[in-house]
Order: C-alpha cells, then structure tokens, then sequence
C-alpha cells in the first residue's frame, strides 16, 4: 500500500510542476507584475509602452510574454546579452525562482544592480501653492537603506515618485485638459531623496511627515525590485484618478497583501492614501504603519524660531538682516547664536527666491550674500556654544488625524427674510476650505473641483452653483511682514445662480482677487482682499463687479472653527453694498460637521443657513 | 642645494599630475552638471566649469566606469544639491546633511568632515565665494574633501 501511494506521489509531482509551469501566464502574480487587465475577454496592460514586454504581443498576450521572458531566461547562464535582458527584470526574476531553478546571478552593472533595501516609508509633503498639480499635496515612497533613526529622515536613501512627462512650456489650459483626461504619460522614478527633500523642504517650503511602514525586510526588497522593473513602464497619467496617490497605494496594496480602497473612487488625493494606510491593518492585527515622523520645512523651522524670540532678540535679528555690524548686536552668546541661525535661514530663502525669481540686482544678491558670509563666519566661532532656542511647538498633527478625505456631501435649511424657506443639497468632491481643519492642507484654504449645490423649496429643485473650481489662499504667517509676505489671493471658475429666486438665471462667471494678511494677535488670521467677479447675465454685456473684502478666522475651541467677513461691492447701478457674513463650523466626530452661517445684506435681506455635512 | 629643491619641486609636480590622471572632478568630468541640468546646454556648460581651489588641478582624468565611481558621483551631487544647508550645518558643527555627508565618506564622525573642509571654510571667508557659482562652491567643497587626509573617513575621493 505504502507503495503503492509512493508511485502515485512521485508519478503526480512532476505534471503538478509542469501544470504550475504551463499555466503560470495566468498566476496572479504573472498577471499583476505587468499590470494586466481582461476587457470584454481579452488581456491587455496598463503598460503603455510595447518595448517594455519582450514578446511582439507581450502588450496583450500574457502567455506570449511569459514563454518569451522564460526562453530569456533559461539562455541567460550562458549567454551575456540574454542575461542582461533578463536582469531588466528583477521581479520577475523572482517570480521565475519560483518555479524554475535559476543558475545565474545579474552582475554588479548599471541594469542589474539592486541594492539592500531594509523599510519602506510614505512620505507625505503637504500642498504646495505654486503648481496647480500639488496643490493637494505629494505622495512618494522612501526605501530605506539603513536603520531607521527617529530624528533623521534618511537622505541617502532611494525615493520613488509616480508624476507625469510634461513636455516644457505646456499652456495652462492645455496641461489640465490633458491632465484631467488621460494624455499624458505617468512613470515611477527613482532618486535620490536628498533631492527631493530639497525640493519640498526647501525649495517649496512644504512640510514633510514621514509614515514608517510595516514591511518585512523581504517585503521591502520585492517592492525596490519592482520599482528597478517599473523605472522604464509608461501608464496613462489621470491629476484625479491614476496619479501620484493612486499608482504609490497600488504598488503598497500590491506588496503588503492588504486592501487600501484605494480603487473604490473615481479619484484619488494624498490624504485619502494617507489616511488609509493609517487605519489599515496588515492580517487585521498589525497596523501598516509603525512610526510617524515630522520634518518641518526650513521656512516652518525659522518661523517656529521666531515665533518664540524675544523682542531684543527680533530686533537684533532684524538688525543683522539689515546689515548691521556684527560686534554692535548686544546679546548673550546663546542667544546670538540662535538669532544668528534663524537670519542664516533667512537668507538662504531669500537667495534662492532671488535666483527662482531671477533678479538681477547684482548689488542686492551681493549685499545678501555678504551678510550670509559674515553670519556663517561667526556660527563658525560659536560653534562650541549651545543655542538658547529649544523647539517648542513639537509636532503638530498628523494628516491622517483630520480624519477627512476631502469629499463630502451636506444638507441644509436655509431661511430667507425675503424668500422664505428652501433646503440646499451640496456635493463637494476634492475639497478643503478655510473651515475645515488645519491638518493635512495648507492653513486657511479653500479648494474646490466641481462642487455642486441643488436649492429646493415647493416650487422646484434647482441647480445653485456648479464650481468648475477655486482656489482661496489666506495663509497666514502671523509674524512681521518683513519675515512673511504674506499675500492672500484667491480664484474661482463657475455657474451661479445669483439669488434664491428660481427666475434668476444661472450665469457664468470668474472670479480674482488679492490683498494682503494682518499680524494682530496670534490666534487670529486676519485679512483683506481686492476682488473683481466677472459674470455675463446676458449674451449682451457683462457685469464686472469690484469688491472689497476683510476677514477674520479663527479656531475657537480644538473642534470648531469661526469665519466672519464683510463685503463691500458696487452693483451695476453704481450703489454701493455691504454684506456681512458669519460661519461657524463645529466637527461633530471624525466625519460629521455642524455648519451655521448667517449673512446679512444690505439690499437683499438677511438668510440664515443651518446644515449637516458628511464626510467621505 | 638648488638642484636638490628643484629636484624634489618635479618630483612633487610629477606626483600630483600622476595622483590627478587617476582622480575625476565629478562636475566636469561626470557629467554632474549635465544631469543635472539636462535640458539646458547652457546650464550643463556652466555647471561643467572647472573650478577649484588652485592647488589641485584636475583636468587630464577621463571620464569612465572606473574614474568617475557611484561614490564620487553621489557624493559630488549630494554636496550641489545641499551646499547652502551643509554651509550651515558646517559652521554649527552639527546638522543631518552633515550626518549625511560623513555617512557616505564613511567617517567615524561627522568632526572628520569638519576638519576635511576646513579650506573650504577659509574659501567662504573670500570675496572670490560671493560671487561663485553653486557648482563653483560644490567643486570647492568636494576638492577640499578630496585633498584632506583624513584617516577616520573609509573614502577617499
């Protein structure tokens, strides 16, 4: 009997191997490692690029591309050029192992040098206002080379970003029309960190939350061979759907075997990646990510700085900047240094603001650059000094403890003293706006793709607005104008339906608008603006529309936040009105608001606004 | 007496010619400023300029797999794109790139950076650093690296 079970063992094993063999075309693994897809009975990839796969129809054949990639590979051991076509491919080499016995090994070259990676970490650079595409923030991924050290970042280590190829000098209109519809090509490159940091921390002035994740050293090591494979794959490249969020959480569900959700939306931002990989659980016990770390920007580490300096210490600073001798600066030695440290911070932005907004006042770049000379002269005889400064802000919170995903929709009762009661429904995808928590977006602003809001009473259900978008910076630094400009600007593109009446028409319109933010007292974000709105009630002429607007918000308690403004405009009968508006909104839980609003104007009677909004 | 001087200044020169043939500048002979600025013949041009403190001059080594190696190259780009963070950290004595930097000479700390750049701190005290470029001030820097002998580093570059 024993046997008898021994025969059939062995007679069995080797089709199995076969079986395995013949039809690993088909395996999962196969099939994810070159993003295929089945569409109405037939493989494609997402791959866009044909001279990625090795079989003439390896774009659309799995099958084909296996044998292809197998025959490679069994010719490898003895041939040099097959051999280095196969080491292209680290992961599948890895997949090949197992099934095959592979008896070469790629060289130390440039094609098949994959170096010991030991962690992966998701990075997190917060929205950045000088480029439409990272206006939501940035996604990237960290592969760690070395042991983890809680207060560095890793500069040495590999970064692998997911962006789109944007050909030089592409007009606005143009880039997100090709953006938003899928023209462009998106690839994974790898780089140095450093550059990156640079980059963000500070050429960008963004800040830099770094999430540890939990990845086993092997784990770590198939993800880097899949980034050295992918380098040299092209996708179709969507800023909402396939973007940098989308295709990073697709390579972390790919490699950690666990479900980010991250294919349940028509879009995908930063924080919803980041908010997933936050709560999610690798075999529902071990969280995905085990440390979060936080790296300010070098203009977030000098405001911190002087946001806790005296006021001999803020005149001296000032004094230095000004070009002051050195010896006349009347502080203690720990002190000095500090103040020193905080104006060398200074100057490097303004150096590198200089060379972005390439100036070309000679005197004044020398002038900068003699007084940076002069401060790092004097850290220099210093440098056995300890720095009266010690960080005291700690870290702010974390992106993910907002809690918010940026899409929302709401419901509201609105009372009109003129037009009596109507309900009001609105849909806001990819949004943040100035009252919603400062976390995870930049302070104080408003960004809105396509929202949509429906108005409803006895008579009809009607549309409002539509947002095609805005965009509202009141970013406030809250220190002197000399260390912050800060400029508050804002931009919106829409339909609206001035007014509650339902025989108001639904009308174009544009709107801009800058001015400038205040320092009163440091809870308080003050500002005020010039606007123009452009609209055209008719096909006949349109309605231009100046305004003036101040503001205040701030942050009554940690859950609620208040906004009040007044706007002064003049109508096309010349009048002058004002308007007034206060909004409060009250975070219920993690994904429920409160919001009230009463406005008051002076022409048109006074509405208040009582709503709930659900977050998604 | 003469002969022995002049004797031992060729002796000196030939031994620096020979040290220099098998040594690359990174930034003109790498390509470190072409990649960059690869879109930009103009930029590449400049960033390729030779510059350097005068008492090492480089100019016959070639580029190659051999001459220009992953280590000069990384550290020749992470000096370009960190100058102005390591001219502080420099100057304080302490501060991640300067971590960075002795980690990728592999220095037992990052004092032996310090003491390896201390020309190049006497360059910024010069009028001729205000007006240098970043590739200008880089190449300084890695040059001041390269010609210091530090024993507690494990590269040399």
């Amino acid at each position: 009997m024993l046997q008898l079970i021994f025969i059939l063992l062995i007679s069995f094993l080797p089709i199995k191997v076969l079986a395995a063999n013949e039809m690993a075309h088909l395996n999962s693994e196969w099939l994810a490692l070159n993003y295929y897809v089945q569409y109405k009975g037939k493989w494609t990839s997402e791959i866009q690029n044909p001279d990625f796969f090795v079989a003439p129809d390896g774009f659309q054949n799995p099958e084909s591309e296996f044998i292809e990639f197998r025959t490679i590979v069994l010719k490898a051991a003895s041939d040099r050029v097959m051999r280095e076509k196969a080491c292209l491919y680290p992961a599948r080499l890895s997949f090949l192992e197992t099934i095959l016995s592979l008896n070469f090994t790629c060289e130390n070259t440039r094609i098949g040098t994959v170096g010991e990676v030991k962690s992966v970490s998701l990075i997190f650079a917060n929205g950045y206002f000088g480029n439409p595409a990272s206006y939501y923030g940035h996604v990237l991924l960290k592969l760690n080379s070395n042991e983890i050290a809680t207060h560095t970042r890793g500069l040495l280590d590999t970064s692998v970003n997911y962006g789109a190829r944007i050909p030089d000098n592409t007009n606005a209109f143009k880039y997100i029309f090709k953006g938003v519809f899928g023209f462009y090509r998106g690839r994974y490159q790898k780089n140095n960190f450093f550059i990156n940091n640079v980059q963000y921390a500070d050429n960008e002035s963004r800040d830099i939350w770094i999430y540890d994740l939990n990845l086993s050293p092997t784990q770590s090591m198939k993800l880097h061979k899949r980034m050295v494979e992918l380098e040299r794959a092209e996708f179709k490249y969507y800023f909402f759907g396939d973007n940098c969020a989308h295709k990073i959480g697709d390579i972390i569900e790919q490699i950690s075997n666990v479900d980010l959700n991250i294919n349940k939306m028509p879009w995908m931002m930063p924080i919803q990646l980041i908010n997933s990989v936050s709560s999610a659980q690798i075999d529902n016990h071990l969280p995905l990510v085990s440390d979060i770390r936080y790296f300010p920007a070098s203009h977030t580490q000098f405001l911190n700085r002087i946001q806790t300096m005296s006021k001999k210490e803020l005149t001296a600073l000032e004094a230095i900047l000004d070009g002051i001798s050195l010896n006349d600066i009347d502080l203690d030695n720990t002190s000095y240094k500090s103040v020193l440290v905080a104006a060398d911070l200074f100057l490097r932005r303004q150096l590198l603001e200089m060379e972005n907004q390439k100036i070309t006042d000679s005197l004044k770049i020398e002038q900068t650059k003699k007084i940076r000379q002069k401060i790092l002269a004097e850290l220099r005889s210093l440098r056995n000094i300890k720095e009266s400064y010690r960080e005291t802000s700690g870290m702010p919170p974390a992106p993910h403890t907002g809690g918010r995903n940026g899409s929302s929709i709401g419901f509201s009762h609105i009372s009109h003293s003129e037009y009596g009661s109507a309900a009001e429904i609105n849909f806001t995808p990819a949004y943040s706006d100035k009252l919603s928590p400062n976390i995870g977006k930049i302070h104080n602003s408003t960004l809105h793709m396509g929202k949509l809001v429906l108005i409803g009473d006895e008579r009809n259900l009607r549309l409002k607005e539509l947002t095609f978008f805005e965009v509202q910076n009141l970013k406030t630094a809250q220190v002197k104008q000399r260390f912050e400009p800060g400029r508050v600007w804002q931009i919106s593109v829409g339909l609206k339906r001035m007014g509650l009446n339902p025989s108001n028409l639904l009308i174009p319109f544009v709107n801009g608008g800058i001015g400038v933010d205040f320092d009163i007292i440091k809870t308080v974000d003050a500002y005020a603006m010039a606007s123009i709105t452009v609209s055209e009630p008719n096909s006949l002429n349109a309605m231009i529309v100046p305004t003036l607007t101040t503001g205040v918000i701030f942050t009554p308690t940690t859950s609620s936040r208040l906004s009040i403004h007044t706007n002064l405009d003049q109508r096309r009968n010349g009048k002058i009105r004002l308007s007034s508006e206060v909004s409060l909104r009250v975070y219920l839980t993690r994904s429920v608001d409160l919001n009230f609003s009463y406005l008051d104007q002076s022409d048109n009677g006074d509405m208040l606004r009582i709503g709930m909004s659900r977050h998604f | 007496m003469y002969k022995f001087v002049m004797t031992l200044v060729v002796f000196v020169g030939l031994a620096t010619v020979s040290n220099a043939a098998h040594a690359a500048n990174p930034y003109s002979d790498c390509g470190i400023g072409a990649a960059i600025f690869p879109n930009n013949p103009a930029l590449a041009a400049s960033s390729n300029a030779i510059w350097d403190l005068g008492s090492t001059a480089i100019t016959s080594a070639t580029a190659s797999e051999e001459t220009c190696t992953n280590v000069q190259n990384n550290t020749a780009s992470f000096i370009l794109e960190t100058m102005p963070q390591l001219e502080t950290e420099l100057a304080l004595g302490a501060g991640e790139h300067l971590d960075a930097l002795a980690g990728l000479l592999q220095c037992e700390s990052p004092s032996a950076v310090i003491f390896a750049s201390q020309k190049y701190e006497d360059f910024i005290a010069t009028v001729e650093y205000l007006t240098a470029s970043d590739v200008e001030k880089a190449s300084a820097l890695y040059n001041s690296l390269k010609t210091a002998k530090v024993d507690s580093c494990q590269i040399a570059l």
